[in-house]
């Protein structure tokens, strides 16, 4: 589900970019959709929960506060292009920079979906994860500036559609590689599953203390290991291609008002934020799953078990109930 | 024996892709995107004897994206655009809004009215240095009845532009006529949005007395 959507949702920029799966008839110069049929009776909203509704109202704090650093970062860099640099300057940049970064990660967004499955799905621990997390960060910023560079120094056409583009090109390979890691994912679980099956069905292993013995094939520890690094790095690279369009709207901003040392510290600052919130949802992720699956192999999970059941039993008393004050 | 069976399966033997499904899940719903993109906006509602001829939209944006603006389509002189860079701006860094309706949903005493073109647009820089999209969006609707509600939001469905209304976030221009009477007021509305889940939008109200 995850991986599938991942690859459908390639975020565009709507000023350049269509929606994905916009299958709408081409519009004439006009603007009338040129085989337009009667539009369908517009759906009735949807209301969220109150869980929903807590949820919006976070969103919209936290965008606001983004809007306040964008323009004190602009403010800012714009001042020092007039006015030189000073102590103040480096402050206010990486301070405001850091900030940003903190409260762009936890907004949606930037495949921490990735990062949770990621942590999820593998045998990660708390170094792992807070590795992940800065790594990921990093590699949003390197592959930005790249393409700001680059564009900057070699393309004469129109900045934002191009690197729009190449954003847009860089997320279908990210959501291509992520899917082909995903299969592989799947394909080791299933593995991990039969195995499971043709051994003890009653042995059951959290993901952080299988023994040599049960590892597959019977292959040491150190080998599942090292090949986990292996599928972490390639996590790390197929996600963190994509550019953050805000690293790369700083970078031109910076490159624009000629404050480009300014604007690469500044894109380090914001690294360094959207890391530390990242790692930190990396860490919360590797720690509950530790603490649900411990949960189920104790006395829980059998209590569980049996509530099930009389849960289930219940429900055929109920409806054998209903049925025959229905027919008396 | 079913609910035995069943638990056996999901507990026992798929415990911890079952684990991860419920995280994955709860991942999944903050997958939305976020903003990148700021715009403060305003709107102009412009009435004549009978009708609701159009509505007027001001965007102004972040400095990020209007610095990019300024950068791909030239200099600006005396905070203005000269008409073949107003073009270019328009065909390249706005048309493709029609695919998003503009970013605006409107109502007119409850029935959605499609937005799927607009008129005379401008690009401007304002005195702060940001630059600003204005365009009308025609609704020719008659004014009937003893009152007229128009319910005009700004919010872009795939979040990556984040749309607040500015502290004056709506004007009546009246054409040829008295100044007619109406009320005016902003909502804040939360609703659920395909696939991002729920939002917070702006709602601007204005209720002609007829």
């Amino acid at each position: 589900m995850l991986l599938v959507y991942t690859a459908a949702s390639a975020q565009p920029n709507p000023f350049f970019d269509r929606p994905p799966g916009d299958l709408q008839p081409p519009l004439s110069d006009d603007g009338r959709a040129e085989d337009a049929e009667q539009p369908p009776a517009p759906a009735q909203p949807r209301r969220p929960s109150a869980v929903g509704r807590i949820t919006a109202d976070a969103a919209r704090a936290i965008a606001g506060w983004q809007r306040d650093l964008n323009h004190r970062l602009a403010t800012t860099l714009r001042a020092v292009s007039q006015d030189g640099l000073n102590p103040g300057s480096w402050f206010g940049v990486l301070g405001f920079a850091f900030l940003f970064g903190v409260l762009h990660a936890i907004l949606p967004g930037h495949r921490k979906s990735v990062l949770v499955s990621y942590c999820i799905a593998d045998r990660a621990r708390v170094g792992h994860g807070i590795a992940l997390g800065f790594l990921f960060a990093l590699m949003h910023a390197i592959s930005a500036a790249l393409i700001v560079f680059v564009t900057v120094s070699l393309v004469e056409i129109s900045l934002g559609s191009t690197i729009a583009r190449i954003s847009h090109a860089t997320q279908v390979v990210s959501s291509l590689l992520l899917l082909a890691i995903g299969v592989v994912f799947c394909v080791l679980a299933g593995r991990e599953i039969l195995h499971h099956r043709r051994g003890n069905g009653a042995c059951c292993h959290t993901a952080a203390r299988i023994p040599e013995a049960h590892t597959p094939q019977g292959s040491s520890l150190e080998g599942a290991t090292s090949g986990g690094n292996m599928r972490w790095i390639a996590v790390v690279l197929s996600t963190g291609i994509i550019p953050c369009p805000i690293t790369t709207a700083l970078l031109l901003f910076a490159v624009s008002v000629n404050a480009v040392a300014l604007g690469i510290a500044a894109v380090v600052a914001l690294s360094a934020g959207l890391g530390i919130a990242l790692a930190g949802l990396a860490v919360l992720t590797i720690f509950v799953k530790e603490r649900v699956l411990a949960l189920l192999e104790k006395r829980t999970g059998h209590l569980l078990h049996a509530g099930v059941e009389l849960a289930g039993s219940f429900m055929i008393l109920l409806v054998g109930a209903v049925t025959l004050m229905v027919l008396v | 024996m079913i609910a035995r069976a069943f638990t056996e399966f999901t507990i026992l033997r798929l415990k911890k892709p079952a684990v991860a499904v419920a995280l994955l899940v709860a991942a999944f719903a903050s997958l939305a995107a976020h903003p990148h993109v700021w715009i403060d906006g305003f709107v102009e509602v412009r009435v004549d004897d009978s009708r609701i001829a159009a509505v007027r939209a001001h965007w102004t944006f972040d400095p990020f994206f209007s610095e990019m603006i300024v950068l791909d389509f030239g200099p600006v002189s005396n905070g203005t655009f000269t008409d073949r860079q107003i073009e270019a701006i328009r065909r390249n860094a706005f048309d493709n809004l029609r695919h998003y309706s503009y970013f605006t949903s409107l109502e007119i005493n409850g029935r959605k009215i499609p937005v799927e073109q607009v008129e005379r647009f401008r690009a401007s820089i304002t005195e702060e240095g940001f630059l600003r999209y204005s365009f009308d969006i025609p609704i020719n609707a008659s004014l009937s009845g003893q009152s007229t509600t128009v319910r005009i939001a700004m919010y872009d469905e795939s979040y990556f532009t984040d749309i607040v209304f500015e502290r004056n976030y709506a004007r009546v221009l009246t054409e040829g006529i008295a100044p007619r009477r109406y009320r005016k007021r902003l909502l804040s509305e939360q609703h659920i949005i395909p696939v991002w889940g729920p939002v917070t939008r702006e709602v601007v109200e204005i209720v002609f007395e007829n």
